[in-house]
């Protein structure tokens, strides 16, 4: 395995506010104090501190983490530090990450536009990178005429371009469009100009930055597709997105970055040299980003602090997942059986109760939502004061391999105004080792990544002459 | 085998590394020169006749002002031959300073998007810069021939004395670029100045009437040295060999100095800019 980059110990600090102040705001400030120092002599007021300083009230996830301030220069404060990493040849790395981890500074300095602090990297090939759609494109200049210039910005020569502007006009569907000035395009035209010209860019490596946002789906698919057939031919892709379900569709690594750092992977294999740190899984990554570092498979609650109907009548002592032995584990094989255990304590009986899980993939697309409504012993569903227990089964045969998240909500009847909603309250694993039994029949090879993957019935007979 | 490049925090930047850099990305500057051609003359109806208009408004007004109404002596020269070659280069040269120094600040969207080298952009002006001077120079030779001034020695060392003249230009940009993308006061400062550059060259007056103590300041100074040799080139008289070869050595230094202060600077710049 050859790797295409290479990254070792990339630092960069930037400043904190601006590096020149202005003469005339200083003597702004000054003018402001003495004012007001003035007005409160006179009684007007009470002098005003002339300097703000920010508080940090908010409490959670800061932008900016203490341990980004450490060691930098003053008034300066790290967006990368000690990052490290290598990306083989003809991968496709997702990069996740809050806003402010660092995605961009690393794309940028990746991309060469700015220089590290310290640190290097290496490449193998070209480069290519598409941080923002139609970069260098001038409003004026047609769409043939851009084609070109963007092509050359890029490092080609007339030749290549000309070699490869039919495949370009073509992938862009724009027709006889392509000689209008792009001013008079659609936002749509515009960006399915400038991809299709990144897209056709000779290079070994391709760094593209949340940029499929525009265009309609079908053209977003396109994109992914034309994306999956470059990396299919030994491009290396590196794709930064918040939108888990491209990054799942398109990437097969991810890295995921938090406060200027490469977030450990725990599962992932070490790579050969063992300096850098290993890729995640895409699922792994997905799961830090999108749950915070939160996933867990049983959560309980103490005393004052449970989750309760705004009345109090009714509290959330736990939620878990288990197996089929009442024991809470987070992965379960695609043959087995996976059940919710819902616990609650009834203190004032005044409600119809019932309860609900709402189950998502990972990425957040809805799967399906089950209530034990159906399942109310009598059809009663007033509860006795008191602890009470629900667990849900999830037969085997509905999941295919993947993370889901569930949702539990107390719902109150009549009114749901007092319900008990806990969003991600837990979260479990599905893994599938290949063998060829359950619903995979005699099908040995990679399942298709689907969420679900219910056993149907075939009906399997000879057809009609 | 693929080619491995290497980025680091610490690369020392080198002249040659920086000219085959320079050389890969060739198509580019021509791409960006035949942009802004475009560009400048999109809807307008005169187009490219802008370029010529511009310099004979200007010709006509001083023609009149000091040729025929305060007549400044001009070295033997009709004044409209006098100011033109003086003030066709002097153009060229205003264009190519004023786009260079702020082609960082002016290119931010794409500087701070896409690399390539740099350069490319600055280079491309004194590309377009020299387009503009040779349409005005050609209008130039016309007024020469209608007033049988014209020798081969004018054609012959328009493009050394053209060389000269975009190389000091880009190499003055060079050198204020970073700090116009930087310290913002530089945009405010360097008007003034051009404007004193422009009556420390003689181009509305012929160096002869200089003081005989003020007559090294255009020695020293290489685009007086252009604008003095074109007109001795017209008029006949001797032209000073040992100046131009001074001023082509100086501006020279002054393109090779403001390249590397850029390539040093720049790409720092960008988180500045």
């Amino acid at each position: 395995m050859t790797w295409a980059i290479q990254v070792e110990n990339l630092s960069k600090h930037y400043r904190l506010g601006t590096t020149v102040t202005p003469a005339v705001d200083s003597l702004y400030l000054a003018i402001e104090r003495r004012l007001s120092l003035l007005s409160a002599r006179i009684g007007l007021r009470s002098p005003v501190d002339g300097s703000i300083e920010p508080k940090a009230a908010a409490t959670g996830n800061l932008v900016l983490s203490p341990h980004q301030l450490e060691d930098a220069p003053p008034n300066h404060f790290w967006a990368l530090r000690d990052v490290s990493f290598e990306i083989a040849e003809g991968d496709r790395v997702g990069i996740v990450g809050k806003n402010g981890s660092g995605k961009s500074t690393l794309l940028k300095i990746l991309s060469r536009i700015t220089t590290p602090t310290h640190g290097l990297f290496r490449f193998r090939g070209r480069l290519v990178s598409l941080l923002e759609v139609g970069t260098g494109f001038h409003p004026d200049l047609s769409g043939r005429e851009n084609i070109f210039l963007n092509a050359k910005i890029n490092g080609m020569s007339s030749r290549a371009v000309r070699n490869i502007f039919d495949s370009i006009v073509d992938f862009s569907e724009l027709g006889g469009q392509i000689d209008t000035p792009i001013k008079r395009y659609s936002s749509g035209m515009y960006m399915r100009l400038a991809f299709s010209v990144a897209a056709h860019l000779e290079s070994e490596i391709l760094i593209v930055d949340e940029v499929l946002a525009v265009g309609d789906a079908g053209f977003q698919k396109k994109c992914l597709d034309k994306m999956l057939e470059i990396s299919g031919r030994g491009r290396t892709l590196l794709f930064v997105s918040h939108d888990m379900n491209a990054i799942s569709k398109l990437c097969n690594k991810a890295l995921e970055m938090a406060h200027g750092r490469v977030v450990p992977a725990v599962c992932g294999e070490p790579d050969v040299t063992g300096k850098a740190a290993a890729l995640m899984t895409v699922n792994e990554a997905i799961s830090g980003y999108v749950l915070d570092g939160t996933a867990v498979s049983e959560r309980s609650w103490t005393k004052g602090i449970e989750p309760a109907t705004q009345d109090g009548s009714v509290l959330l002592r736990k939620v878990s997942i288990q197996n089929v032995d009442g024991v809470s584990v987070r992965s379960f094989d695609v043959k087995d059986d996976i059940f919710v255990s819902i616990e609650f304590e009834v203190i004032d009986p005044k409600w119809k109760l019932n309860a609900h899980i709402y189950v998502t993939t990972l990425t957040g697309q809805r799967l399906f939502v089950s209530m034990d409504n159906n399942d109310i012993p009598d059809g009663v569903a007033e509860r006795a004061a008191g602890p009470h227990r629900e667990r849900c089964r999830i037969k085997t045969g509905l999941l295919n391999e993947g993370m889901y998240r569930v949702e539990v909500v107390i719902c109150t009847n009549p009114t749901s105004a007092f319900n008990i909603v806990v969003d991600d309250a837990v979260t479990f694993s599905v893994t599938d080792d290949g063998a060829p039994d359950g619903v995979r029949g005699d099908w040995t090879r990679e399942w298709p990544n689907y969420p679900i993957r219910p056993a149907l019935e075939w009906d399997i007979g000879p057809g009609n002459h | 085998m693929t080619k491995i490049t290497t980025i680091s925090s610490s690369k020392p930047t080198s002249i040659i590394g920086l000219l085959r850099e320079l050389w890969l990305y060739r198509d580019l500057i021509w791409a960006f020169s035949a942009r802004d051609l475009k560009v400048k003359y999109f809807q307008t109806i005169l187009g490219p006749l802008w370029v010529i208009m511009t310099p004979l408004i200007t010709v006509g007004v001083m023609t009149f002002v000091f040729g025929i109404m305060v007549r400044v002596p001009s070295d033997g020269l009709p004044y409209l031959m006098f100011y033109l070659v003086a003030i066709v280069p002097w153009y060229a040269f205003l264009t190519v300073f004023n786009q260079t120094m702020s082609s960082l600040e002016s290119q931010a969207g794409l500087i701070s998007k896409i690399y390539f080298p740099r350069l490319v952009i600055a280079i491309s002006y004194a590309v377009n810069g020299s387009v503009d001077f040779l349409v005005g120079y050609a209008v130039t030779v016309g007024f020469a021939i209608y007033f049988s001034l014209l020798s081969w020695e004018f054609l012959l060392l328009m493009p050394l004395l053209l060389f000269i003249q975009m190389a000091w230009a880009l190499g003055l940009g060079l050198l204020l670029a970073p700090y116009n993308a930087r310290f913002r006061d530089v945009k405010h400062m360097v008007p003034l100045f051009v404007q004193l550059y422009y009556f420390a060259n003689p181009i509305v007056y012929p160096v002869s009437v200089a003081p005989v103590w003020a007559q090294w300041l255009f020695k020293i100074n290489p685009f007086a040295v252009v604008i003095a040799t074109y007109r001795t080139l017209l008029n006949g008289q001797r032209t000073d060999w040992m100046l131009l070869a001074y001023a082509c050595l100086a501006s020279l230094l002054i393109l090779a100095g403001g390249a590397l202060l850029f390539m040093r600077k720049e790409k720092d710049l960008v988180d500045v800019l």
